[in-house]
């Protein structure tokens, strides 16, 4: 079961066959698509809520610490994988992966000169399975 | 929701005539329509209440009382049509919204 979080420096970021080099953060979050909000002949309040359609997105912002014209790309499709820790140890290690696909790449400025931010929405595999795995990784890499 | 009530109002001409009148045939039938939402914790569970729903729907349609929540009573009311939204929504629960209308007919059946 996923959750939202916010991973700060992940060490290692995978994408594809890809890493990632330099992301500051990680965060992902979970957002109604579909809102079902219904309320009874009785009065003005809901009496039933259900969230039939749910995205859970991800934002990946790394430095961009040379000119980088390759990819990703808005459409890429792959396994975006990260490992978050506690402390930077191996304890209480985690391996957050998810099957996700590009939805944007960006480059803001910010104070630390130019910034690369990608939006990904993460894929289920079956529409009832949570896209998003976090395991415990001990040590792997 | 009760359906518009009133004259049936067309024009003289539609019916031959040479006039820009109209003319009055009687008072339309009265509609009621319910909008809802069918709940269940399991698909086959949704698949019971749209079933029962639909064992209502008999051909010819018989005349009941329509009473709604607040105690509002419709006699010789016979339901006539029912159509559900356009998908199941699977969520926390199976769910799946719907319009029954009901009609008081002008020779009832």
């Amino acid at each position: 079961m996923g959750a939202e979080m916010l991973a700060m420096n992940p060490r290692v970021v995978k994408f594809g066959t890809a890493s990632w080099e330099g992301v500051t953060s990680i965060s992902v979050d979970r957002g109604a698509d579909k809102v079902v909000a219904e309320v009874s002949d009785l009065g003005p309040h809901v009496v039933f809520v259900d969230v039939p359609e749910q995205r859970v997105t991800a934002r990946v912002t790394a430095d961009l610490l040379t000119d980088d014209l390759g990819p990703p790309r808005p459409g890429d499709s792959g396994a975006l994988v990260f490992f978050t820790s506690p402390a930077g140890t191996d304890g209480g290690r985690k391996k957050v992966s998810m099957t996700a696909v590009v939805t944007a790449v960006r480059h803001p400025g910010g104070p630390r000169g130019l910034a690369r931010v990608i939006d990904l929405i993460a894929v289920s595999s079956d529409g009832v399975a949570d896209p998003v795995t976090i395991a415990d990784a001990g040590g792997e890499l | 929701m009760m359906s518009k009530r009133g004259q049936l109002v067309v024009s003289s001409f539609a019916l031959g005539g040479g006039d820009a009148g109209s003319v009055w045939l009687g008072l339309v039938e009265t509609d009621i329509t319910v909008r809802g939402r069918l709940q269940a914790t399991t698909e086959a569970a949704l698949w019971v209440l749209r079933d029962a729903v639909l064992e209502e729907l008999i051909d010819p349609p018989a005349a009941g009382t329509l009473v709604d929540l607040n105690e509002r009573s419709w006699s010789t009311m016979s339901f006539v049509s029912y159509v559900e939204g356009d998908r199941t929504d699977r969520g926390r629960v199976r769910s799946v919204a719907y319009t029954a209308i009901f009609r008081k007919f002008n020779t009832p059946p």
